[in-house]
């Protein structure tokens, strides 16, 4: 245990007195709150008829982007991010049946038996982000600042079922505007100075479907969203 | 002894993935087929074939008049403009005095 720590000190060292470096390259975990009007008219047609058809109001994803300041009040990200949407009728085991199989194969069912999606929906966006950002506030340790810039989505919807699979896809351009809060100070993990990053706003970007047969529908990723980011100083 | 209890394993093993077999509550058509509605007044009826992007592709019947029981009713696969219809989800509305009571899911494939 001694030795771990000993270790942790030798490679992770606060440095607060050092200057923060102007350029830092990271990369982010991101959840969002897509509205997704159109799905969630899609679920609800899916659950009229009979199914239990779970849509996600959460989406997952992540990114990777560059953050570079402009003197000492400005601040610039431009990066790309990934973002995924999951919606599923799934059909787990007959409940006797699982307990049988259980019990028969010692155990071992109960390991092996999943559950299948029948219906399974996934919608992905691929966007590329800019944004410009104004620091209010900025100490040795930490700023906060507000940004506002464009992004522009390619995204794709693939709807599964047994036998079947649609998909669909389009692109769109938007905004994002937010907060962001970002370590000023450095950690140096070995020779890597090393900085954390949180940033919260709201993103309005919606998609057309291209699909012939998808007339109106859009794929609606506008909503408020969350990111955490590690990054590196260039 | 113990190994013919062995050998029962894989056998067991294999009968897992067809547990779930011919369960979907819903038919998967691959021809015409003639599906069954129940009203339960008289009025006047909209039947609707949607796709899986909630859009009307076919009208199978438009403010038709029609009395309280069961009726049948037949979807030749084909959307508005006379061609099959994509392979994929379609649902069946059944619309009574502008009131949607019940809609029926169908998978379409070749």
């Amino acid at each position: 245990m001694k030795y771990v720590v000993i270790l942790l000190c030798v490679l992770v060292q606060l440095a607060p007195a050092k200057d923060s470096p102007s350029v830092r390259l990271g990369l982010s975990f991101i959840v969002s709150f897509p509205s997704m009007d159109d799905e969630k008219d899609f679920a609800e047609m899916t659950n009229a008829s009979g199914l239990d058809f779970d849509l996600g109001s959460t989406a997952w994803g992540g990114s990777v982007e560059v953050l570079g300041d402009l003197g000492d009040r400005f601040r610039i990200r431009g990066g790309v991010s990934v973002s995924r949407l999951h919606g599923a009728y799934t059909e787990g085991y007959d409940p006797l049946s699982y307990v049988l199989i259980g019990l028969f194969t010692a155990g071992l069912g109960f390991f092996l038996s999943q559950s299948e999606d029948v219906i399974d929906l996934d919608d992905e966006a691929v966007s590329v982000e800019a944004e410009a950002y104004y620091l209010f506030s900025r100490t040795s340790g930490f700023s906060l600042s507000a940004g506002v810039g464009p992004v522009f989505t390619f995204a794709n919807r693939s709807l599964a079922s047994p036998n079947t699979v649609t998909k669909g896809s389009g692109s769109g351009i938007g905004m994002i505007a937010s907060l962001r809060l970002d370590q000023e100070s450095v950690w140096e993990l070995g020779c890597l100075p090393l900085m954390f990053g949180l940033e919260a706003g709201y993103r309005m970007n919606s998609v057309d479907i291209d699909d012939q047969e998808a007339e109106n529908f859009q794929l609606d990723f506008s909503g408020p969203f969350l990111k955490a980011g590690t990054y590196i100083g260039l | 002894m113990k190994t013919h209890w062995i050998l029962l394993f894989p056998v067991l093993l294999m009968l897992l993935p067809g547990c779930d077999d011919n369960t979907y509550p819903f038919d998967i058509v691959t021809d015409p087929f003639t599906f069954i509605y129940d009203l339960q007044e008289s009025g006047s009826v909209d039947v609707l074939v949607l796709n899986c992007y909630v859009v009307t592709v076919r009208t199978l019947l438009s403010d038709s008049s029609q009395s309280a029981g069961s009726h049948s009713l037949q979807w030749d696969l084909l959307d508005a403009e006379g061609q099959r219809v994509p392979d994929g989800l379609y649902y069946i509305r059944i619309i009574l005095n502008d009131e949607l009571i019940d809609t029926q899911m169908y998978e379409v494939h070749q």
